[in-house]
């Protein structure tokens, strides 16, 4: 008996340390709950390859603070080499296909052509717009006959307003579908600066409100003195850091944002107008709720960059913890992925994040600089399906894979609210109602409320009457008895 | 016959509650015959503050998702527990200590009495409002909201009534005591707080002195 039981203990031993296989990440991933608490949830997104330049070909050497990742309409990489200037323009494959450092103008090749370029962006046409820094301008490059050919360049706008030292000094470019150019300039607070397709100076574009407390008001005007005020941080609007353009033409910009209880996330629409959705009461587009704040990585995340995606969502990435946030259409936060370390597949300086495909690069500027390649787990690919399906409004079918997530995450409350919006839509409203407290969706709750009471009343009012009109008959019925057998009597005693 | 006793005593204990409910419809009568006609006990009191915290746990816990969205995790009705009567406390003592500076003519305990007594509003509105979130839509919670405050405003017009009544006190200077019992609160608040900050100073002051004499 007794071997028998070793026996049967050692086998169970066996096969519970059989090969279990997982991805291992170097991070954890979470995400944040109805009330803002931290809860922890299956990685979505993991890390499959690192490369630097010397993988793609020996002769590039090493990157230097490279500042921009930007991906074209023909999936070709660029990573603009800030301290070697030059971009590096290479495929998925790792193949080489050309560095830009200088271009042919007017049939004359002009050798280092580019001065410390901070940000490139490749429209639909190809022509390549690249913000360089220290040549003051924004110049606008195409290729032609695999050479690059000038065409033409944006230069420091003549406007009123601006100081007379002002320097152009161009941080990021973006086009959007019309041709205008936007581009963020170092030092200019005023907005992301407009220009039409030819070049002319349109206006400023997206400005930041300036906030300001009453608290700071009344220091200011009455308790401190001038050269207190003058050391004193100015109260100008904050310096947008980043944009993307998404398939509507919204420009999803990023911006330094010293309150924590504020969206450090904007989108834009055409008029400049910040159009974000967040239904979260809790919650704010702006990375960790919860952080430390003192000692190694702590303070609030810092968005350095963000990238538009498909079906509304967008990523944006943390220089603090150097994690990747991505947001849904609806401003909820659905998966943080990344982290800073010197395990494979964490990041010492991020500087930028680009799109392709499904998968994310993220371009580290530490040492040698190097791009690291995220690519979705199961459970990612199982959230992106989902919200996709959730935003074009295919409801049912986005049930299986919610219930599916759920199977996986059951602290992922988007999944409780999917199955529960569609079990409201078929008119289970009592099933729904659990579903949707469970994903404390208060709206939908509110409405599966609102028809399951209906319900009920339907189910019972008819019974109450029912009780009640029998209940009046058997009355009157008693009066008439008791009249007929008494007269009235009764009533002259009263 | 010990059981009907007991039974007597209770319906004879309940009798004293109809002056909270008298203070609601007649607030002056009602805080006069509390205090002058010595209607008013201590026990009463005490039944409408526990009154009071239990309908507050239970509005935290059976409130309805739609008006009440708590984190299951983090509900702690202890906690709620500590604040009101904390704030009770501080109310009573910084509302005393500025009344006898003020001719008020209540001692500490009318004052807490009155408080305490002038609370069957919102004993009689939290629980009713309780059930009733549980049929209401997210359109038609403002009724319970405006249920709850109204309770909550008919709460603080009583204690107005009653400090005016116990203290024998004018309008204006009632509320001229009240601006300056807020006053008091904070004060005393800070003394505790400069109190606590000096004796954790000396708590590890000695225990420095401690340790380095072990280590020595």
């Amino acid at each position: 008996m007794l071997k028998r039981l070793v026996a049967l203990t050692l086998a169970v031993l066996i096969v519970s340390a059989g090969p279990t296989v997982f991805a291992d990440t170097p991070f954890q991933g979470y995400t944040y709950n109805f009330w803002g608490t931290l809860v922890p949830s299956p990685a979505a997104y993991v890390p499959v390859r690192s490369f630097g330049l010397h993988n793609i070909c020996a002769e590039l050497g090493d990157m230097a603070d490279p500042t921009d990742l930007h991906v074209d309409p023909e999936d070709n990489v660029y990573i603009v080499d800030w301290g070697n200037d030059r971009i590096v323009v290479f495929d998925m494959d790792l193949n080489l296909i050309r560095v830009i450092d200088g271009y042919y103008r007017d049939g004359i090749w002009v050798e280092n052509g580019l001065n410390r370029p901070h940000g490139v962006f490749v429209t639909d046409d190809m022509e390549i717009f690249i913000a360089d820094e220290l040549n003051n301008r924004v110049v606008i490059l195409k290729v032609i006959d695999d050479d690059v050919h000038f065409l033409r360049e944006i230069l420091s706008p003549e406007v009123e307003g601006l100081e007379d030292d002002f320097d152009f000094l161009p941080m990021n470019v973006l086009v959007d579908r019309g041709g205008r150019v936007f581009v963020i300039v170092r030092h200019v607070f005023e907005g992301i600066m407009s220009f039409s397709a030819d070049g002319e100076f349109i206006g400023y574009f997206g400005t930041i409100e300036v906030s300001f407390s009453w608290i700071d008001m009344f220091w200011r005007m009455f308790l401190m003195t001038q050269a207190q005020i003058d050391v004193d941080n100015a109260i100008i609007p904050r310096e947008f850091r980043s944009m993307d353009i998404d398939q509507y033409g919204f420009v999803f910009t990023t911006h330094i944002e010293n309150w924590h209880l504020n969206n450090q996330v904007m989108r834009l629409n055409p008029r400049g107008e910040d159009v974000l959705v967040n239904f979260n009461l809790n919650v704010t587009i702006n990375g960790d709720q919860v952080f430390r704040e003192a000692g190694p990585m702590s303070g609030m995340s810092v968005f350095i960059d963000v990238i538009a995606r498909s079906h509304g969502k967008y990523s944006a990435l943390c220089s603090t913890r150097g994690r990747i946030y991505t947001y849904d259409s609806e401003g909820n936060l659905l998966y943080v992925f990344g982290g800073t370390g010197s395990l494979e597949g964490m990041t010492r300086m991020p500087r930028s994040i680009e799109i392709i495909g499904d998968d994310i690069l993220l371009l580290d500027a530490d040492g040698r600089g190097r791009i690291i390649h995220y690519a979705p787990t199961e459970y990612g690919r199982l959230v992106n399906t989902a919200i996709a399906l959730r935003y074009d409004g295919h409801d049912r079918q986005a049930v299986e894979y919610w219930r599916q997530l759920v199977m996986l995450d059951e602290n992922f409350a988007l999944a409780w609210s999917g199955i529960g919006r569609s079990l409201l839509a078929a008119g289970y409203n009592a099933d729904a109602m659990e579903y949707l407290r469970q994903g404390m969706d208060v709206r939908y709750f509110s409405i599966a409320f609102r028809r399951n009471r209906l319900d009920v009343m339907q189910g019972a009012l008819p019974n109450i009457f029912t009780a009640g009109s029998v209940l009046v008959v058997l009355f009157v019925a008693y009066k008439i008895f008791y009249r007929v057998k008494f007269g009235k009597e009764g009533e002259d005693d009263v | 016959m010990t059981a009907v006793k007991a039974v007597g005593a209770v319906v004879n204990f309940l009798g004293y509650y109809k002056i909270p409910l008298y203070i609601m419809v007649r607030p002056f009568d009602g805080f006069y015959e509390m205090k002058y006609m010595k209607e008013g006990t201590l026990k009463i009191s005490f039944l409408n503050l526990i009154l009071v915290l239990v309908s507050y746990a239970i509005n935290d816990q059976y409130a309805s998702l739609i008006v009440n969205p708590q984190n299951p995790l983090t509900l702690n009705s202890l906690w709620y527990w500590v604040m009101i009567v904390t704030a009770l406390i501080l109310f009573c003592v910084s509302n005393w200590s500025v009344t006898s500076l003020m001719d008020g003519e209540g001692k500490l305990k009318e004052i807490f009495m009155a408080v305490t007594y002038a609370m069957t509003p919102l004993v009689l509105t939290i629980i009713p409002a309780t059930i009733l979130s549980n049929f209401l839509s997210q359109e038609e919670a403002g009724f319970y909201f405006m249920i709850m405050s109204v309770g909550v405003a008919y709460f603080v017009f009583l204690v107005f009534c009653g400090l005016v009544v116990v203290h024998n006190y004018g309008a204006a200077k009632a509320v001229l005591s009240i601006v300056l019992t807020f006053f008091a609160l904070l004060v005393i608040v800070f003394l505790i707080t400069l109190l606590l900050t000096l004796w954790q100073q000396l708590y590890v002051f000695g225990f420095s002195i401690y340790t380095e004499l072990m280590f020595r």
